[in-house]
């Protein structure tokens, strides 16, 4: 109860309402000319000042501020809230809220607020934002505290701490308070804290703890102690990043095996060297960028909508190319492979023609930014997540598909052996264009579904074919099962590989391609190499 | 069929004598930038900027009252086809002047050949890695000193970065930038171990591992800041990683020296608001001189989208200089204009005046912008004039080596300051 009073004390003698002399609307009409000259040194010196104040208006401003809303009337210097409109901005008073008209776009500026200055006030902000009724904004601001604690923030923060209900949030400033301590606690707090505090994976608590331990002026029994803390923490990590590592090889083989599923139709189930495959992932997340131009709004469905349609695009296409092209060179592997070479060359050009060179923005849509992190080290990003499940659909769709439909039993038969297909009144021309569209729609599908964590401009195609290739002869030519095995081994080696070259990336992926080498000429059919008469074709 | 005869005689003459009326008439400007393959992302905005840069000059009546003729090749982002089409460039089309390359491998493949032929020089409008000055390439893009060092310096002193990671793609450019930045740390006081560094190939499209070991770098209790040298489309999926693992440039700033606006149009920039680009000029700039550039370059090319980049301000600049350089010396002829180039100035596109040097550099204000979520930058910090170095201060190496092609006495490249002597090669 003591501590807790002598905390309120010092609370008000320290708190900026009282020391600063100056109210939120003299600063920003007194230093006007200042703020609109942009010099960082002296704008630094009015935000900490501005930061200070403790006037209704404060938040608005600070957050007006490091939102890029406070501008500068360029006429008069006068400062003042701008909301975008679509000709321009309509100002308003920060201190009054009444509105001052409509202005052409570059009748106002906005007042500096790059990341020095933000950092000024952001801190400001969380003072006032911890006591929000907004659960959000006291999370963000526990966290804000955490980046520059001072003994007053600390004291803000036990002050919240006790009156908190909401866990998140709890936990938030609990850490917020832990980071504090070591920062500008006395030697038994932080002694106290280093053995109550347990193993944190969070790093910028292992950051406080590591400041501590390397802190000459600290008494040694406090270094050891920190010291001692990492060491208990070290394990965990370590154990904790090869969880990482495993996740991230997941997703580099699900990435793998999306792009390659398609051609293992066509080159594994068709034996057509198809060197545009690459293409045929373009032609989709194009598919996607054009179908989220076209849509009015940025509603976020656009994603959903554009995986069929491109699926559509892409199958169309394989069968113009399997009609016009390909199915004059069945049993010509090396014509094949040139034809199909020289059409992935046009396709690149006419896209580079039609869409410039330059990369196309596909937008992550909200319900998939971020990332599912099951601790402050382990996670993966939703949008890879959402490549992993699409990835594994696929490859079970088609499965099934293959397995259990009519036209799956047809395209088998044809593949296994064509002239007695054709007796049993299969018609083979037919199985073989439907086989390559739906081979290229599912590699369209792909590129829809890739363009979230890939690129997607005219050369992503061919940075695809390479790994496809070699995915589907490790896994073993023709065999569904071989793709989905070979897309695993290739990606989860690449991403064991990596980080033990944390400098070289290039060298890790020069070792997986001779490994990949080694590993054909010890088993050149792959892992699921096909048995029987089929596999002499 | 003598009639024919004369008639087909009189048409040959007829012929040579208008290909010979052409060769007067006109002065050919080479355009040596990559329109297809991987470059063709970043030098197709080049070719069409020295286009419009004669388009500009013709209308205004052209150069010593010959209009200008560009001849523009297509070395399609294949390096040893570059020296090929210098090649073709000056033996058979005869241009008088190039301007080209992006790549720095690329400018080390046509060197060879434009040193042998010595007659035409060869503008190269990107910011390099330095360590190099030809008698005939006018190096118009930033050096090491004029984009990667005040960067460093914004770290340092502005955001209190103490531990820094260099990430860039495996080639020349990086490399040698990174190698002089490590020197320049440590130099700063920064530890060895508080510098990672990491090397991708080109186009690396998975950076998952990369950015979580940049997070957990964090945990040294340090301030982290990323330093990129990643080049070209790599940076699309490597943004794309540092939005979704939730790194914003409050926390680990990343300041990129190869992503400009183009490179962001090409992206969606809402979660990389506040991360960072060191550059000489932004599109951002407030200057007269720079609206009516961006208000020529978006009709010119029938796009008010379109955004201009340095590159194109260093492409502007080596044009206005060249012109400036044949006009004063009354000859198209390089052996002519190259004394009335040196110290020659032409305006800046953000204020101040771009001299050129007589190591074939210029000067060029440092600016540094913050990414904004419309795809311009916010221009943070801007330095006057800084005068390119060829030979960088911080590489033993290099640091008592200078250029001077101007000075009679030293007239190379890369002479010795101790030795009083130039070694080796002639670049």
């Amino acid at each position: 109860m003591l501590r807790l009073l002598t905390l309120l004390v010092a609370l008000i003698i320290l708190s900026p309402a009282w020391a600063s002399a100056q109210s939120l609307g003299d600063i920003l009409a007194s230093r006007s000319d200042d703020l609109a000259a942009g010099k960082t040194a002296t704008i630094k010196e009015i935000a900490a000042d501005v930061a200070a104040t403790r006037d209704p208006q404060t938040r608005d401003v600070l957050e007006g501020w490091i939102d890029g809303r406070l501008h500068y009337r360029r006429s008069d210097n006068l400062i003042v809230f701008a909301d975008k409109t679509d000709s321009g901005y309509d100002l308003s008073d920060p201190i009054t809220g009444d509105a001052l008209g409509s202005v052409g776009k570059k009748d106002t500026k906005k007042v500096k607020n790059s990341t020095p200055i933000k950092a000024i006030l952001r801190p400001g902000l969380a003072a006032l934002d911890l006591s929000s009724v907004d659960p959000e904004k006291r999370l963000s601001a526990a966290e804000q505290i955490s980046k520059k604690p001072t003994v007053q923030s600390l004291a803000l923060l036990e002050q919240a701490l006790a009156t908190e209900t909401v866990a998140g949030v709890q936990s938030a400033l609990e850490t917020a308070a832990l980071i504090a301590t070591f920062a500008v606690s006395d030697a038994a707090d932080k002694l106290a804290a280093l053995e109550t505090m347990g193993d944190r994976l969070e790093p910028s608590v292992r950051g406080a703890v590591q400041r501590v331990a390397n802190d000459k002026n600290e008494a040694p029994e406090i270094t050891e102690a920190a010291q001692a803390r990492l060491a208990s923490i070290e394990t965990r990590v370590a154990l904790n990043n090869f969880g990482n590592n495993i996740l991230f090889g997941l997703s580099q083989a699900s990435v793998l095996l999306l792009s390659a599923i398609g051609l293992a139709i066509t080159f594994g189930v068709m034996r057509v060297i198809n060197m545009a495959h690459g293409e045929f992932v373009m032609i989709g997340a194009y598919t996607t960028f054009v179908v989220q131009t076209s849509l009015p709004v940025s509603s976020g469905v656009g994603l959903l909508i554009s995986i069929p349609i491109a699926f559509a695009v892409a199958f169309i296409a394989g069968v113009i190319l399997e009609r016009l092209v390909i199915r004059f060179l069945y049993g010509r592997p090396l014509e094949t492979l040139l034809a199909t070479f020289g059409v992935s060359l046009v396709l690149q050009q006419s896209f580079r023609l039609i869409f410039t060179p330059q990369n196309r923005p596909i937008v992550t849509p909200d319900w998939l930014a971020g990332n599912l992190s099951l601790n402050p080290i382990l996670g993966i990003t939703t949008p890879r997540l959402f490549v992993f499940g699409i990835a594994l659909a696929v490859f079970f769709g088609l499965l099934l598909f293959l397995q259990r439909s009519r036209f799956g039993l047809e395209m088998r038969a044809v593949t296994q052996n064509r002239a007695i297909a054709k007796t049993m009144g299969i018609n083979s021309s037919r199985v073989d264009y439907l086989t390559f569209g739906l081979g290229s729609g599912i590699a369209g599908l792909a590129g829809a579904v890739l363009s979230q964590v890939l690129k997607t401009n005219p050369d992503m195609g061919t940075d695809l074919i390479i790994p496809s290739f070699m995915v589907i002869v490790v896994g073993g030519v023709g065999s569904l099962w071989g793709a989905l095995v070979g897309a695993g081994l290739v990606g989860m080696a690449t991403k064991l590989v990596e980080p033990l070259f944390p400098n070289n990336t290039l060298l890790a992926t020069a070792i997986i391609l001779v490994a990949v080498i080694g590993f054909i000429q010890f088993r050149p059919r792959g892992l699921f190499a096909q048995k029987g008469r089929s596999a002499e074709l | 069929m003598k009639k024919f005869l004369i008639a087909a005689g009189a048409l040959v003459s007829a012929l040579s004598a208008n290909a010979a009326l052409a060769e007067d008439d006109t002065i050919k400007v080479g355009v040596l930038h990559s329109l297809s393959g991987t470059m063709a992302i970043s030098e197709t905005t080049l070719k069409d900027t020295v286009l419009m840069m004669i388009d500009e000059q013709n209308k205004a009546g052209g150069l010593l009252g010959k209009q200008l003729e560009a001849v523009v090749v297509d070395p399609a982002s294949d390096w040893p086809l570059f020296a090929e089409k210098a090649r073709e460039l000056i033996e058979i089309e005869g241009v008088d002047v190039m301007f080209g390359c992006w790549t720095s491998v690329s400018r080390k493949s046509v060197l060879p050949v434009i040193e042998e032929l010595a007659s035409v020089p060869l503008f190269y409008p990107v910011q390099y890695e330095g360590e190099e000055s030809s008698k005939f390439v006018f190096y118009t893009g930033a050096a090491p000193n004029q984009q990667a060092i005040p960067a460093v310096d914004y770290y340092l002193e502005e955001l209190g970065v103490e531990s820094f990671a260099l990430l860039g793609t495996d080639y020349v450019y990086p490399r040698t930038t990174n190698t002089i930045l490590e020197q320049y740390l440590l130099d700063a006081g920064i530890a060895a171990e508080d510098i990672f560094v990491n090397y991708t190939p080109f186009g690396h499209s998975d950076w998952q591992t990369i950015v979580s070991t940049v997070k957990d770098l964090s945990a040294s209790g340090k301030k982290v800041g990323v330093i990129s040298t990643i080049n070209g489309d790599a940076n699309v999926p490597f943004y794309k990683e540092l939005a979704n693992q939730g790194i914003s440039a409050e926390d680990i700033p990343v300041v990129a020296f190869s992503v400009g606006e183009e490179e962001l149009s090409g992206l969606d920039t809402g979660p990389l608001v506040g991360h960072l680009a060191a550059w000489n000029y932004f599109q951002s700039a407030e200057a007269d001189v720079n609206d009516e550039f961006v208000e020529t370059w978006q009709s010119f090319i029938g796009n008010d989208e379109r955004v201009t980049n340095d590159p194109m301000e260093a492409t502007y600049i080596g044009f206005k200089l060249w012109a400036q350089a044949v006009e004063a010396a009354g000859s198209e002829t390089y052996a002519d204009w190259r004394p009335e180039i040196y110290g020659m100035s032409v305006p800046n596109l953000t204020g101040g005046e771009a001299t050129m040097l007589p190591n074939h550099h210029l000067t060029k204000p440092v600016l540094i912008g913050e990414i904004q979520d419309d795809g311009q930058f916010d221009i943070v910090s801007q330095t006057t004039e800084v005068p390119g170095d060829a030979w960088t201060d911080y590489l033993a190496a290099s640091a008592t080596r200078m250029s001077d092609w101007a000075d009679s006495e030293v007239d190379c490249g890369n002479y010795d300051t101790e030795t009083g002597e130039c070694f080796g090669q002639n670049y």
